[in-house]
């Protein structure tokens, strides 16, 4: 570029952002043993750094825009970022867009990973473990994906979008948070497709005050499962999250026109699905709040033996724990219950048969990164191999000796995972994928006798993808 | 922006064609009627002059003073007949950009704002036809006001006086400190333990960034961190239920030159803000927690961490805007003199 061009430029554009420069996109490759912070301060805009297996203590701050961090993903190794308590966020970007796949992240004080004002925050296969506050944290961002993680032990939420617009949350496994997955103050996400819990909360789409962006709208979840979310609260007794109490599946507050459909949720022992307002002591902060959920629509959802066990909180305010609940607050909400499903709290007329109104943006428009393998999956030597192709499992019975591996090589064009089931349900046990894209693979060894059911998380409604077993003799 | 600032802008991304990081944000637009040459100058000359107070001794400059980032240094303001106000003067820097103004927001708009102090009995205590009389009576005032407000039917107008000063508090921008030149790609501008302070700032473990949030460092937000006072803040001004205790957020930009700190002036220096936001604010203070935000909490990091946290609001400081003090005004009172009181021990001006 000619330097007058240059100054021509730098006059337009001075004070607001410059685009980055359009010369070829270099890739910086990071070995083992050396340092990811001083692979970002060399990157120009647009440039991926590759990073290979191996365990950094570092904390990443990346503001130089166009950046890709890429973990390079060999079997069962790749490259973890381990603040060992001390540091305090594993990744802090500011630049747009930003895209990091393929890491472990764990150990940290404040944070996993955040991105703050981006346009464009693409985050897939991250295992993020014990990482402060939340896992992930998008905020007053905007057209965000978020796949394939794995996020687990987290104080506040395991994936969190707060104040932004636009957001994809699919296909990620999120359990043994205080919540698993919170949309807040965001308008026009989708969740779907993820696996949630043991956390205290499993699904949150919440409106909170204090916040610049008042509204939480149009928030589509389907296809999820939020199982079990009975684990004690041990968050922040200070925060709004922390005072959840244990035993919910998934619960929108304060905020409007969400729906609700297709999702499998069981055994959250105070309530399934729960439709609220924010507490008036939390609302009055905020005068330009609207703290009533209005508009939500809770379809057809696989509500199941929830509210068995309520807490405190609920036997007192519901007089019962159940499979949904409203507090009577807020106009235009509906339910559709299967028959056998317990409705506590107030009653709420059945939702139209039409299908609700589309998000704003479709989520085609959303371009999300796939996980790969920089390297081909190396099957085990000596393993068994179930291959997943034609939405089934080959062979869907197997028999094995003690001790033998199995491999699943997922041959499809589409998303499946290999997961402990009974019949239709996910159940707690030793077969537990994360979700398989084309040409990924996922190994066990068995080491007991006995018979292994299984199931494909997606595919639940597919006879070929659930009721498969591994009989070990 | 000054042209001749946005050449300079110009020049420097050209000479190290570094492009802009992604914390380079665009600042929100000025507020309010775009200020005129007349108008800023005529206000800047209002904003130092005595002669807008009742008892010709107070300009608003005596309480806002250039060379402290328009602050001044004390606990809180001394008003009228050297009475101790309630609160602690602000920075007027980037006061522009603000939706609301006062620690309270009771003021949307600076023309509003200064209506405040100029008629309040215990600050300036003007009354608006003495005012306009006594401009009036001076040439200056008199073709100022008719060449800044040519084409009203009333030049000089208390209406005016208050939007005059507004035009001149409009030029008080902030915006090229040496985080703003690191924002726009100039990775030199900010040393090693400034850059690891900027992290620090952004880190979910102390949250500062959630409320004191890019480009501004503030946000149209009422918020509690706990500052132990029986001011009610937002609570009081405007009635809410629930919002006693609550206050707008500050500015932190020109931080390091508006010492001390909080509504009530309560902190003496940053080192006293930093430890107070790491034992969770107003937390340990007995504050009641329904008052304190939910991301004001105690938080763990290292003694040089600290040390980070308050050099990087160090690369704040931006005071190029800074206007000259007049030597002399219209009214031919003296600028800024000191004030004496009897009654009070202070007697700086
Ligand atoms: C006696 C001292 C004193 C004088 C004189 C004074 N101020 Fe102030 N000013 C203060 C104090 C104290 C505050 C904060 C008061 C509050 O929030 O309730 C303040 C607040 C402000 C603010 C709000 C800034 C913000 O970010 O919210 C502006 C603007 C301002 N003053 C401008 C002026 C102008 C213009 C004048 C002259 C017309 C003036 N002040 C005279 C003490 C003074
Ligand atoms: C929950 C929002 C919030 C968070 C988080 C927060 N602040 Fe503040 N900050 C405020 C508010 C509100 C005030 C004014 C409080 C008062 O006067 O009572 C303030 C005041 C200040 C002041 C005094 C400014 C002045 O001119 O008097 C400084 C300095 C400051 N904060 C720095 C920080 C730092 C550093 C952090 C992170 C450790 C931080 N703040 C975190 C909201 C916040």
């Amino acid at each position: 570029m000619n330097k007058f061009r240059t100054i021509l430029t730098g006059l337009a554009l001075a004070g607001v952002l410059v685009a980055p420069p359009a010369e070829a996109a270099t890739t910086i490759r990071v070995h083992a043993g050396e340092s990811i912070s001083a692979a970002i301060e060399k990157a120009e805009a647009g440039a991926t750094i590759e990073v290979e297996p191996g365990v950094y203590h570092e904390a990443l701050t990346i503001d130089t825009p166009g950046i890709t961090l890429r973990g390079i993903v060999k079997g069962t190794q790749r490259p973890v970022l381990d603040g060992e308590g001390k540091l305090n966020d594993g990744v802090i970007a500011s630049g747009s867009p930003f895209t990091m796949t393929g890491f472990g992240v764990k150990h940290y004080k404040g944070n996993g990973v955040s991105a703050q004002g981006v346009d464009g925050v693409y985050l897939s296969d991250l295992v993020v473990d014990d990482a402060g506050l939340y896992g992930v944290y998008p905020v007053q961002s905007r057209n965000i994906t978020i796949t394939h993680c794995t996020v687990t032990r987290i104080v506040d939420a395991g994936i969190y979008v707060g104040e932004s617009n636009h957001a994809l949350v699919a296909y990620n496994e999120v359990h043994h948070n205080v919540a698993g997955i919170e949309i807040e103050n965001t308008n026009d996400a989708i969740v779907r497709d993820n696996l949630t819990y043991e956390n205290t909360a499993g699904i949150l789409v919440f409106v909170l005050p204090g916040k610049r962006q008042k509204e939480g709208k149009r928030t589509r979840v389907f296809r999820n499962w939020s199982i079990r979310n009975n684990t004690p609260n041990f968050g922040d007794p200070h925060s709004i999250v922390g005072q959840l109490p244990e035993g919910i599946g998934i619960m929108v507050m304060g905020a409007d026109d969400t729906v609700v459909e297709d999702n499998w949720v069981k055994d959250n022992q105070s309530v399934g699905i729960l439709v609220n307002r924010l507490a008036k002591e939390h609302a009055q902060k905020d005068e330009r709040l609207e703290p009533f959920a209005d508009r939500n629509q809770i379809r057809f959802n696989y509500v199941l033996e929830n509210g068995r066990k309520p807490h405190a909180l609920f036997q007192e305010q519901l007089g019962q724990g159940g499979d949904f609940a409203w507090d009577g607050t807020g106009d235009g909400n509906c339910v559709s219950l299967p028959d056998q499903a317990v409705h506590a709290g107030a009653p709420l007329p059945a939702c139209p048969e039409a299908a609700p109104a589309p998000t704003e943006r479709e989520e085609s428009a959303l371009p999300t990164v796939a996980p790969q393998a920089a390297e081909p999956a190396v099957i085990p030597e000596g393993s068994a191999v179930v291959q997943i192709r034609g939405m089934r499992y080959e062979p869907m019975h197997l028999t094995i000796a003690v001790g033998q591996t199995v491999t699943w090589v997922n041959e499809d064009g589409v998303t499946h995972t290999v997961t402990s089931g009974d019949g239709t349900m996910p159940v707690p046990g030793p077969l537990a994928s994360s979700f398989l894209e084309k040409g990924q693979i996922y190994s066990h060894t068995f080491d007991d006798r006995g018979n292994y059911e299984y199931l494909c998380l997606p595919h639940i409604g597919q006879i070929g993808m659930r009721e498969a077993t591994i009989t070990v003799q | 922006m000054h042209l001749s600032r946005l050449l300079a802008l110009a020049l420097a991304a050209a000479a190290c064609l570094a492009p802009a990081t992604g914390l380079d944000r665009p600042f929100p637009p000025v507020r309010g009627e775009a200020p005129t040459p007349e108008r800023v100058e005529l206000g800047r000359l209002l904003f130092f002059d005595p002669v807008l107070s009742g008892d010709r001794s107070l300009s608003c400059a005596h309480c806002h003073r250039p060379e402290l980032a328009f602050s001044d240094g004390r606990k809180t303001a001394l008003g009228a007949g050297g009475a101790q106000l309630a609160r602690n003067a602000p920075t007027l820097y980037n006061a522009a950009f603000k939706e609301s103004l006062f620690w309270d927001r009771r003021a949307g708009s600076l023309e509003e704002q200064a209506l405040g102090p100029l008629l309040a009995s215990d600050e300036m205590a003007a009354d608006p036809a003495v005012v306009v009389a006594r401009l009036a009576a001076i040439p200056e005032y008199a073709r100022r006001f008719e060449a800044a407000f040519a084409s009203e039917a009333e030049p000089l107008s208390f209406g005016n006086v208050v939007r005059a000063i507004a035009s001149f508090e409009r030029t008080l921008v902030s915006q090229d400190s040496r985080y703003d030149r690191f924002a726009r790609g100039d990775r030199s501008a900010l040393d090693a333990s400034e850059r690891r302070g900027l992290t620090l700032f952004r880190s979910l473990n102390t949250r500062c960034f959630e409320c004191h949030q890019l480009p501004t460092f503030e946000a149209p937000l009422a918020m509690g961190v706990g500052v132990p006072s029986s001011d009610r803040g937002i609570g009081g001004a405007h009635g809410r239920p629930g919002q006693d205790g609550l206050f707008a957020i500050p500015t932190l930009r020109n931080v390091a030159v508006t010492a001390p700190y909080m509504h009530d002036g309560s902190l003496a220096t940053l080192d006293e803000v930093v430890a107070f936001y790491r034992k969770g604010g107003g937390r340990p203070l007995g504050v009641e927690p329904g008052r304190i935000h939910e991301h004001v909490r105690p938080f763990d990091i290292r003694d040089d961490e600290a040390r980070d946290l308050i050099a990087f609001l160090h690369a704040l400081t931006d005071e190029s805007a800074r206007p000259e003090t007049p030597a002399a005004v219209p009214s031919g009172l003296p600028v800024l003199r000191e004030r004496r009181f009897a009654s009070s021990e202070e007697t700086r001006p």
